[in-house]
Formats: structure tokens, C-alpha cells, sequence
């Protein structure tokens, strides 16, 4: 086991190192002008020149991007253009709302996703298995905002059970953070929650028509055990993998729902660097996020060779 | 009274029969052979003497065992007997283990309550059960996955599971047809052993006749879903008086036949399910067939017109 850690672990530097080069080729290539925006409207094309060549926007790209790299080797993701912060700081600041965002989302989504699953797979055309399918198309088609807002109408503004916008450290005030991450956690959950569930489902026929199962039967065990100890043992390394690349489609869906429930998360820092061409932090951030998610499934990986020895070998 | 009795099993799948009227009985610490080529219902049998077959199969008749039907016990019951009193060796070893569940795990969940009231003393069955079927180093392999051992020590775990339950009768079914032949030897003579030492009773399943003469003391043969012939091993073997028994025994490879002699064979192929008439179904494959096979055989003894009647 700590052989595999130690293999996946050195897998995932590599990896890390080509987003870091996407991120910065991306930002290279896209069109605009840095040195423009910082100067502003009224700044002359000599000024602009000027800053251009302070800023090192006129060396060349490799040299540019090596010089990045240094940086992120200490820590230092850049400046913000707009505020004048480091971007490590931004992101220090904001990133244990999207932190519990997601995990709360993931913590939603997996605690309805495989036992609706599971159930489905039980009884093929029965009614958990249609409410599955439905429930799995709805929550893959509608929007996150359209949820978003239909929740936050219904349960903070005409019930009044949660808030309607912000954020609460869980440190300072449990049931005030519950009180503001329950709903856009569980806005981000729609889908997630439907992927999770359509996927344990897939898996689990497969896994329940096997032989193992049968023999598992002719040993007189209880049903909900075989299910549960059987099956899901055996459908987790597919689950959790698809989790792993899902949590793309939380990442992504973190950024709307932090801007409906305006939470000062890492998904509002992004819309704000984009509209302002904040590229330092547009960039710190994109980095940080794929690095995110990098370990999200680095985590996966080693969770899963702990369930299945198979993996470990 | 038997330990097992089978009294006119019947099997259909969506209207199509799989199984017609099966009857055999088996006494405690025997072991009878259930002989048939693929599909012709051996394994939907045992399936259904276990209750395992899926809920769009339709099993009527009677699997008594000590007397009581276990086609009319309840679902939860008849889960609680399972692996207690009949137990089940499956043919694949391959696949028929669970692949992330530790050996030890998979045989300590069979094991009766009385037998594991202490995780030390359900470790030392599952050790003793392991040692039973002859594994090297048994409480080493209890923290082993399947997939680390060969496809002979799979088939020997899968043994000891069956063993965990106590059970007084085994359904093997084709318990060597995936492994080498000289794996096949050992597992025949593991289970011999076995029955040896503890008296449980095997229904061995299986289309291999020259591992059914080793092991069997009676056998049923079955052909499409229907019995044709029971006789004891060597009365079979000797005199078969279904022309299909006959045609089995005639295809057994012999050594020493000579280069060059032809394999003898049945010809054509076993009926559909949906292709059997109430006549007899091995007619249009057999030599002696005559317009006499069109209508339904003798229903007690041999199942042909030209055998006399009475086994």
C-alpha cells in the first residue's frame, strides 16, 4: 500500500507540472493586453510600453514562464493588477468557503447518489429505479442557477429556514455556517448527486449479476448484507473514480452558485478577476483549482487501493 | 427417508419449460451424480433446489429435505438454510469469490453463530476449515485476496466456504471443469476425502462421466429438462438402457483405442426450450427411434419404449 502511495503520489508531479504549464499558456495566448488594462483608459501607448517592459511582458515566453515557476516554487502566484494583494493571499482568504462548499456538496450528493443507486439497482424497472432516472436527467438538465434561485425563493426567502446570502466560518458559528452552506451545497448536489446516482446504479447491476453474488447467496447471508458488503465493497473503486472526475462539475458549478448565494468564495474571486482582467489572479487561480483537483483525485486513487487489493498490487 | 427428495420439479422461464418433471432422491452421506450436457437444465436444478434462481422463473413440485418442502417455506427461511443445510461448490473459481473481500472474511461470514462467537474462534475455524482442504499455511491465506491464489486453491477455498455452514449436503456443481487436469485429480480426491471425514452427502453435477464413474455411487441423467435413466454408477456404466445414456458412454475417449480412431458422438444438437414435444425428446437424435417416440415415454423406469419399463 504505501509502494502504490508512494508510485501514484510521484504520478501526480509530472501531471501537476503540465497544468501549471496550460495555465500559463492559456493566460499567453489569450488575447488582450495586461499591460493596457493596468494603465488604464488614459494612459499613452509610451506608457503602456513602459510598463510592458517593467512588467517582463516583452521577454520571451519560456523565459516568462520559468520566472512564473520560481515564484510558484515559494509560494508566490503573482500580484493582484486591481487590489495590489498577493494572489496567494486572495486565494488564502476565500478558499475555505469553496472548500466547504464542496465538501458539504460531496458529502450531500454521496449520501443520496449511492443509496438511490443502490436501491435502483435492486429492483431494475422498479419505482426507486424510475425515480432515479428521472431524478437523474432533471438534476443533469436544469441549470444551477435556475436551482439556485428556486431554493433560495422557496426555503430562505418565503420559509425563512436558512440564510439567503453570505458565508460562516463553521469555526466561529456551527449552526450559522449550516445556516448559509446547506442550500447552495445543495444546489451544487443536484448534479453531482444524479451522477453519483446513475453511476452506482450502472455498477451495481453489473456487480450484482455476478458470480461472487451467487455464491455469496448460497451461503444463506441476508440480502441487505450482500448488497451492501458484496456489492458496494466491489462498486466503489468505480464510484468513487467517477466522484474523482465529477468533482470537475462541482468546481465549475461552485463558480455560478457562490455568485447566486454570494459567498466570498474562490468561484467569485474568478468571475471578479475575469471582468476586471486581473490575469495574476485569473491565473493563481486557475492554477490552484487544477492543482485542486489533481489531489481530489491523487485522494481518490489511494482511497480506492485501500478497498480493493487489486489496485494495491 | 431420504436427507433430499425431489418429487416432479418443474421449471419454466417465461412459459418455456426447463425442467419437466424431475424426481431423484438422495440419502444422507451418498453421493449421486446428475449427468447432462450443457442446457440440459443440471444447473437450473440445483439453482432451484437452493432457491437461487431470478423471480421470473416459475419452480413448482417439491424439494424435501427431512420431509419439509422447501419450496413452500418462506423466503427468509429458506435464506437461513441455505449454506446450513444444502451448500453450494460453483464451477467457476475464478469468479465465483469475492475479489476485494479477504479469504478469511469470506469464510467467517458463512460460519454458523455458534462457531464464531469470539473473532479468535472464528479465525481458527476459518484456519481449521482452510487446513481441512488441504491449503498450506491456512491462518497466513486468511488475510490473502483471491486473486493471489492459482484456480486449484480458489476451488479449495471455495470447498472450505461451502464446509463453513455445516452443511449435511453439497451441490457441486461441475467442481473441476475450469482447472487443469491434474488440478482436477486433487480436487476429486479433496472432495472424496471430505465426505469420507465428515459424511456429508454431494450431488455432484457434472458432463464428465469418467469423473462421475470415480465419485458416484447412483446417477440421474438428465436430457432436455427430463430424466431419461437412474441406475447405480456401475449398472450405468456397464448396461445403459437409454439409448442416450448408451450414446454418452459410447463418446467417453478411451486410452489405448489406437491412432487414428474416431471419437464416437451423438449426432445433431439438444432440443430448444421451446422445441420440446410431448413425446420423447431425445427421439429425433436417436438410432432406434420409431413412430412409437412421438408419444410420451414411459413416466416411471427408463424413459424409452424399447427399455421395458421398470428400472
Amino acid at each position: 500500500m504505501l509502494g502504490y502511495a508512494i508510485r501514484r503520489i510521484a504520478a501526480a508531479v509530472p501531471v501537476a507540472f503540465c497544468v501549471a504549464l496550460l495555465v500559463f499558456a492559456l493566460l499567453y495566448l489569450a488575447p488582450g493586453d495586461p499591460a493596457a488594462v493596468m494603465a488604464g483608459d488614459a494612459a499613452s501607448p509610451a506608457d503602456i510600453e513602459k510598463l510592458r517592459i517593467a512588467l517582463g511582458l516583452d521577454r520571451p515566453f519560456l523565459e516568462r514562464f520559468l520566472h512564473w515557476l520560481a515564484g510558484l516554487a515559494h509560494g508566490d502566484l503573482g500580484t493582484s493588477v486591481f487590489t495590489g494583494l498577493p494572489v496567494s493571499m486572495l486565494i488564502g482568504q476565500r478558499v475555505l468557503a469553496t472548500a466547504m462548499l464542496m465538501l458539504t456538496a460531496m458529502l450531500i450528493s454521496g449520501a443520496i447518489g449511492i443509496p438511490a443507486g443502490t436501491l435502483a439497482a435492486c429492483r431494475p424497472g422498479g419505482i426507486a429505479d424510475r425515480a432515479v432516472l428521472i431524478g437523474g436527467v432533471l438534476g443533469f438538465s436544469v441549470p444551477v442557477f435556475l436551482i439556485g434561485y428556486l431554493l433560495a425563493y422557496l426555503f430562505a426567502y418565503r420559509l425563512g429556514w436558512f440564510a439567503v446570502q453570505g458565508f460562516t466560518s463553521p469555526f466561529v458559528d456551527f449552526v450559522g455556517f449550516l445556516r448559509t452552506i446547506i442550500l447552495p451545497a445543495a444546489t451544487l448536489a443536484f448534479a453531482y448527486a444524479a451522477l453519483i446516482a446513475r453511476i452506482t446504479r450502472a455498477t451495481m447491476l453489473e456487480i450484482l449479476a455476478q458470480d461472487h453474488i451467487r455464491t455469496a447467496r448460497a451461503k444463506g447471508l441476508d440480502e441487505a448484507y450482500i448488497v451492501i458488503v458484496h456489492g458496494l465493497s466491489n462498486a466503489a473503486t468505480p464510484i468513487l473514480t467517477i466522484m474523482g472526475m465529477g468533482a470537475a462539475v462541482l468546481l465549475g458549478g461552485a463558480v455560478v452558485t457562490e455568485t447566486v448565494f454570494g459567498i466570498p468564495g474562490l468561484g467569485r474571486l474568478t468571475v471578479d478577476a475575469v471582468l476586471r482582467r486581473d490575469y495574476p489572479v485569473i491565473q493563481g487561480v486557475t492554477l490552484f483549482l487544477a492543482f485542486l483537483f489533481v489531489a481530489i483525485n491523487l485522494l481518490i486513487d489511494l482511497l480506492c487501493a485501500a478497498i480493493d487489493p487489486r489496485v494495491r498490487q | 427417508m431420504p436427507l433430499l427428495d425431489i418429487q416432479d420439479l418443474h421449471v419454466a422461464f417465461g412459459g418455456l419449460p426447463a425442467i419437466e418433471g424431475l424426481s431423484f432422491a438422495l440419502e444422507a452421506g451418498e453421493t449421486l451424480a446428475l449427468v447432462g450436457e450443457s442446457g440440459s437444465g443440471k444447473s437450473v436444478a440445483s439453482l432451484a433446489m437452493l432457491g437461487l434462481l431470478p423471480a421470473s422463473a416459475r419452480v413448482t413440485g417439491a424439494v424435501r429435505l427431512d420431509g419439509i418442502d422447501l419450496l413452500t417455506l418462506p423466503p427468509r427461511e429458506r435464506q437461513l438454510r441455505r449454506g446450513r443445510d444444502i451448500a453450494m461448490v460453483f464451477q467457476e473459481p475464478m469468479t465465483s469469490l469475492n475479489p476485494v473481500l479477504s479469504i478469511g472474511r469470506q469464510l467467517i461470514e458463512g460460519l454458523p453463530a455458534a462457531d464464531r462467537e469470539t473473532r479468535q474462534a472464528a479465525r481458527a475455524r476459518a484456519t481449521d476449515l482452510l487446513a481441512a482442504v488441504g491449503i498450506t499455511a491456512p491462518a497466513r491465506r486468511l488475510d490473502e485476496y483471491p486473486h493471489q491464489l492459482s484456480g486449484g486453491m480458489r476451488q479449495r477455498v471455495a470447498i472450505a466456504m461451502a464446509l463453513a455452514g455445516r452443511p449435511r449436503m453439497i451441490i457441486a456443481d461441475e467442481p473441476t471443469t475450469a482447472l487443469d487436469v491434474t488440478v482436477q485429480a486433487q480436487i476429486v480426491a479433496l472432495l472424496r476425502d471430505l465426505q469420507e471425514a465428515t459424511g456429508v452427502a454431494l450431488l455432484l453435477i457434472s458432463h464428465d462421466l469418467a469423473l462421475v464413474r470415480q465419485m458416484a455411487r447412483r446417477v440421474v441423467v438428465l436430457y432436455a429438462g427430463r430424466k431419461l435413466e437412474e441406475a447405480p454408477a456401475d449398472r450405468l456404466f456397464a448396461h445403459p438402457r437409454h439409448p442416450y445414456s448408451a450414446g454418452l458412454i459410447a463418446a467417453i475417449p478411451r486410452f489405448g483405442a489406437g491412432r487414428g480412431a474416431r471419437l464416437a458422438e451423438i449426432p445433431g444438437t439438444a432440443p430448444g426450450l421451446n422445441e420440446r414435444g410431448p413425446g420423447c425428446v431425445f427421439a429425433p437424435r436417436c438410432p432406434q427411434a420409431a413412430a412409437i417416440c412421438a408419444s410420451p415415454p414411459p413416466a416411471t423406469g427408463v424413459a424409452c419404449h424399447f427399455a421395458g419399463g421398470a428400472a
